[in-house]
């Protein structure tokens, strides 16, 4: 088996659940280090490089809202869900059941 | 030390349009700041900049899309157009190229001569390419801006392409031994007949010769000349045997071959001493015009003959390269 491509494969699997456990973790207020280390203290691993810019891009979708921090020593930007977000989540949760039954369909029928 | 973290923002924003570069360059910087600490370690620093990921991947990630200039949904079109429009440009260029060359060459000796018009038609051809690739790509890239983001237009049935219909490259076994036979033939007689017989050619009144019609002087020089091109054809024959169908080396070395060979023989029938005096002065009095008037008749004669040779030649190898770069497809 080729380790580069399979890796690839895993690493295209697991993007579309970045979003989700991003969402999942802006109920409470976090700064772009602090939700890195919660994601990585409940073993979801999202690179840095790949974190930063999708907190952006969820702002820029209108599913979170952020604002700057400017009262301790570092200015830091802290996003949260939006309304409209905390919706989106609801919703994605509900798919993200669908996706898991039918694979899990799927895989246990291949088992038997 | 700060400089290290501040220039790699600086790599990541640079990369950015104009209205995100301050926000990115803002938060970026207090992720970094949380991300060290209160660390001053240089190492430190390195590998926590190294996680960020390479400058241009990150700036990729906050820009949320890939750019392009032709994006890969119209790339595969872009290559196809590009190689066809690439081909006819290139063979326009080179029967144009020729033709200007030829008429208009400027050094005495034979070997110059082709050397000055190999150097003319290969800058016309790279001069050609190039336009041909700024004006495709251009196109290509208007029409790729003009898609980007926009639904695909319905389609129906009938707006599906044709089958192609099935079509050779082979090269006929016969024709590739005829050629072979006829050409080694006829490129024998050619040059021993230029060696040895060239001056008995003449006009002869009661078995004496008056005078010969062609300059031995001027023919001599090209001797070699038409050697290299006929033992030079000879190979691209046994070539087209050998392969039997048309690939892209053969296709280059037939090509190089039919530019040097009608190359070499437009200079010859250009040379203005290559028919002597006396017969222009014999075929004017003949013809009943001064010898002025036919010269000139017949030097317009042979440009007609430069262009018209220069055409048909470029036709050939259009035709060549499109059954060459048509069977790569298929």
């Amino acid at each position: 088996m080729d380790q580069t491509m399979f890796n690839n494969m895993v690493a295209e699997l697991r993007r579309g659940t970045h979003m989700l456990s991003v969402l999942s973790q802006l109920k409470t207020n976090q700064y772009g280090y602090s939700l890195l280390q919660a994601l990585e203290a409940k073993g979801v691993f999202i690179e840095a490089g790949t974190l930063y810019p999708l907190m952006r891009r969820l702002e820029s979708q209108g599913l979170l809202s952020s604002e700057w921090d400017v009262s301790e020593s570092r200015p830091r930007k802290y996003y949260r869900l939006s309304e409209e977000g905390l919706e989106v989540y609801q919703k994605l949760i509900d798919e993200w059941q669908k996706i898991v039954n039918e694979i899990k369909l799927i895989v246990e029928e291949e088992n038997k | 030390m700060k400089h290290i973290v501040e220039r790699y923002i600086y790599a990541v924003t640079k990369r950015l349009p104009e209205n995100m570069k301050e926000d990115v360059k803002e938060e970026l910087g207090a992720h970094i700041a949380d991300m060290i600490g209160e660390q001053t370690d240089e190492a430190e620093i390195d590998r926590i900049l190294h996680q960020l990921g390479h400058p241009r991947e990150l700036a990729k990630n906050y820009r949320g899309h890939d750019s392009y200039v032709i994006s890969p949904f119209f790339y595969d079109d872009y290559i196809q157009v590009l190689k066809i429009v690439g081909v006819i440009f290139l063979v326009v260029a080179l029967t144009f190229g020729s033709i200007d060359a030829v008429l208009h060459v400027e050094a005495t000796s034979v070997f110059g001569s082709i050397v000055e018009i190999f150097a003319s038609i290969l800058s016309n051809a790279i001069s050609s390419l190039l336009i041909a690739f700024a004006c495709v790509t251009l196109i290509f890239w208007g029409i790729d801006r003009a898609a980007r983001d926009k639904k695909l237009p319905e389609w129906k049935l009938d707006d599906l392409p044709d089958l192609p219909k099935p079509h050779t490259t082979k090269i006929s076994r016969v024709e590739s031994i005829l050629g072979l036979i006829f050409g080694t033939i006829f490129s024998t007689i050619f040059i021993v007949f230029m060696i040895s017989y060239m001056d008995i050619v003449g006009f002869y009144q009661n078995g004496v010769m008056l005078f010969p019609i062609f300059n031995q002087s001027v023919i001599n020089p090209f001797i070699p000349f038409f050697i290299i091109s006929a033992v030079f054809g000879f190979i691209v024959s046994l070539l087209k045997l050998y392969y039997g169908e048309w690939k892209i080396n053969l296709a280059i070395i037939y090509t190089v071959h039919q530019i040097l060979s009608t190359v070499i023989m437009l200079i010859f029938v250009s040379r203005p001493q290559l028919i002597t005096q006396d017969t222009f002065a014999q075929a004017a009095s003949y013809f009943d015009m001064t010898t002025e008037t036919l010269s000139k008749n017949f030097s317009q004669f042979i440009q007609g003959f430069i262009v018209f040779v220069c055409i048909i030649v470029g036709i050939d190898l259009l035709s060549t390269w499109i059954k060459t770069l048509k069977k790569k497809k298929a």
